[in-house]
């Protein structure tokens, strides 16, 4: 399996980089290409199998925007014939139609997703996550200038937590084996059962220290969402 | 609606500080939450001291804000400080309404503040500081500091553009500060064998100007070093107050020798080259400078070094949520080359008492430090210590090393007792449970 993780040295906000140390970790025969932001991206000319981004700055979304550009035919394909993506936090948005400011600027993405943002950055929004992934409980965060409306399919149902925006009862969406969301985390490590469903696995690496940790915090979750 | 007149504002805020005061209940901060009440605009309506100082930046602003205004004093400045305080816009305002007199105005020397870098924004509209030093700007808490170029952007917009910028040349993010600012740079030396060590994440990869990747010369830890663009100009700045080395308890720098403040640690020797610089272009001389930096100590509650029975128990904070700074507590321990327990209680009370704590952070941490042989056990404390465990496993720790406790003053008994040197990382909301540790741990190594 070869897994290509785009411009790490960029989007590692908000510690999303566990899930690449944690898929490492699972798939330990698998190749894992770490493109740079002066590098031409692997699935250009080769077969990825899956394609990871995490969070970045709002000025390095409009950088990466342009490095990817030149290959939107290629990503528009990929996505299409199911390539595997997994695009978390802001990443998406990357992705996405446009992200417009509060303060009149618009930033326009490649378009590959139909998904549209409004960004406020003097009023971050942070909350816990607690949703639903088929049967599974989701545990997760949320920490970001924005919130998006979209006509994707939405995956990741909300219980609690902020969602793509404050009305919608959703976190993620899901274009073929493309799966975005605003979730932070890592959710790969913070949701043991959710990462074997992905990656058809029934054992992981250190699963019972996970689980406990899954334990204790759904536990807390269901508790602060109780008293409130 | 009209805002109160000053002389009333500070009349109600002056008296309800003392009366609090008189009650022994801790009053520092309410007298500017009162007068901001009254009338939102009053910082703007106090004379500061006429020499008006301020520290800031991700870290390393409280030790050296202290160690700067302990300078002063002992070179016989009156000096208002924020200390006691807080280091946004109702601390920095009830520092200045505690010490002015009803007119508003501070009759002491010097004021040096700590500002916090978001408060850029709701302090400097009203207060023009004459020199500012910013220590540096890494990553920090993301649920307020979201990312660097956030932080920059802030106190880049808010600068008052009369202010002398005290700026940290190994610092590719907070250097590039006040472009029109008149300013100076410090920085550190390489050190004789100093080894570097890429920290897992760095906060600027990518040329601000042209958006090549950065090369690096050197990088100390995280995104502090010295870098350049290979494609264009863009490179670190030259530094005028230059920190080269510590012998015999003395810091040589390229302006003289003086007395070293703190340990070996390189952060110690950025705090006090940042002093320096600003003592210097403050005016004083060099007898001042030693005279202020003379026997003083970072502050105990941040580095504390003590021999309990046999045993030598070292205390550092490690700010939870911070990754830069608890990385590089767990990169002190691993300096350390002697045998070693260490019992860590890192969860952020305060943010678990409001929800539940975002540990995203561990992940931008470098808690392969802790991969060190030398490390005989770790002992984890906290609702999150089984997510420290799995961090600490992915690190490549032994498993057979760890041992969690989801009660964190229940750490000091489960603590292997058989090496001489014990460190206990706690973070610093962890007040009540850190003075528990302390006492069992007191308690087992005394009986």
């Amino acid at each position: 399996m070869i897994i290509e993780i785009l411009y790490p040295n960029l989007c590692n906000l908000f510690g999303d980089r566990g899930n690449v140390v944690y898929l490492k970790k699972c798939l330990s025969d698998s190749t894992f290409i770490e493109t740079s932001i002066d590098e031409e991206p692997y699935f250009v000319k080769n077969n990825a199998d899956l394609i990871y981004m995490g969070p970045m700055s709002e000025n390095s979304q409009i950088i990466i925007k342009e490095k990817l550009e030149p290959y939107i035919n290629k990503l528009n394909e990929l996505i299409n014939k199911g390539t595997t993506f997994l695009l978390t936090g802001n990443a998406m948005e990357v992705f996405g139609n446009q992200v417009v400011d509060k303060d009149g600027t618009i930033f326009k993405g490649l378009g590959l997703l139909d998904i549209n943002s409004n960004r406020d950055m003097i009023n971050r929004k942070n909350s816990i996550f607690l949703g639903k992934y088929k049967d599974i409980e989701i545990v997760a965060f949320q920490s970001q200038f924005t919130t998006c409306t979209t006509s994707e399919e939405k995956i990741f149902e909300k219980i609690y937590g902020i969602g793509l925006n404050d009305n919608d009862n959703y976190a993620g969406i899901r274009k073929n084996n493309l799966i975005a969301t605003y979730l932070i985390g890592p959710i790969l490590v913070l949701n043991p059962e959710f990462t074997k469903l992905v990656l058809r696995k029934d054992e992981l690496p250190f699963q019972e220290d996970l689980k406990t940790a899954y334990d204790v915090r759904l536990e807390e979750y269901k508790r602060i969402i109780n008293k409130q | 609606m009209a805002s109160t007149p000053r002389f009333i504002t500070l009349l109600i805020a002056k008296s309800t500080y003392k009366i609090l005061r008189l009650l022994g209940k801790n009053s520092s901060v309410f007298s500017g939450a009162v007068a901001l009440k009254l009338d939102k605009d009053i910082l703007g309506k106090i004379t500061p001291p006429k020499h008006l100082i301020m520290v800031s930046g991700t870290n390393g602003k409280t030790s050296t804000t202290n160690l700067l205004k302990d300078s002063f004093l002992s070179n016989g400045y009156s000096v208002i400080d924020n200390h006691l305080g807080s280091n946004i816009l109702t601390g920095i305002t009830s520092s200045l309404i505690n010490n002015c007199d009803l007119n508003g105005v501070c009759h002491q020397d010097i004021a040096c503040l700590e500002l916090d870098e978001r408060s850029a924004r709701t302090v400097f509209p009203y207060l023009t500081p004459e020199y500012l030093i910013v220590s540096n700007i890494q990553r920090d808490t993301m649920l307020r500091n979201p990312h660097t170029e956030y932080i920059f952007d802030i106190i880049n917009k808010y600068l008052p553009k009369q202010t002398k910028l005290i700026l940290n040349a190994d610092d590719l993010i907070s250097s590039q500060l006040g472009k029109d600012n008149d300013k100076v740079f410090y920085k550190v030396e390489v050190q004789e064998n100093e080894k570097f060590k890429d920290n897992i994440v760095k906060d600027i990869t990518v040329c601000p100007k042209c958006h090549s990747e950065l090369k690096w010369k050197f990088v100390r830890y995280n995104s502090i070093g010295q870098g350049y663009c290979p494609n264009c100009d863009f490179k670190s700045s030259e530094a005028q107050y230059i920190a080269i080395s510590n012998h015999n308890n003395q810091l040589q720098t390229n302006v003289g020798e003086y007395p070293l403040v703190g340990g070996n640690r390189i952060i110690d020797m950025y705090n006090e080259i940042s002093i320096i610089a600003l003592l210097k272009e403050f005016g004083l001389t060099d007898q001042e400078i030693t005279k202020g930096l003379k026997d003083k100590k970072i502050v105990a509650s941040r580095y504390l070094d003590e021999k309990i029975a046999d045993k030598t128990v070292i205390s550092m904070l490690a700010k939870g949520m911070n990754a830069i700074a608890c990385s590089n507590s767990f990169e002190t321990v691993s300096n350390d080359k002697e045998e070693k327990s260490v019992l860590m209680i890192l969860d952020d009370e305060h943010e678990n008492r409001k929800s539940s704590e975002i540990v995203s952070w561990i992940y931008d941490t470098d808690f392969e430090f802790l991969k060190d042989p030398k490390i005989k056990q770790i002992v984890v404390g906290g609702k999150r210590s089984y997510d420290y465990k799995v961090r600490l496993l992915l690190a490549g720790v032994d498993e057979n090393k760890i041992i969690c406790s989801l009660d964190e003053i229940k750490t000091a008994e489960l603590l292997d007792l058989s090496v001489d040197k014990i460190y206990i990382l706690w973070d610093m909301y962890n007040t009540n449970s850190y003075k528990g540790i302390k006492e069992t741990l007191h308690r087992r190594l005394t009986k």
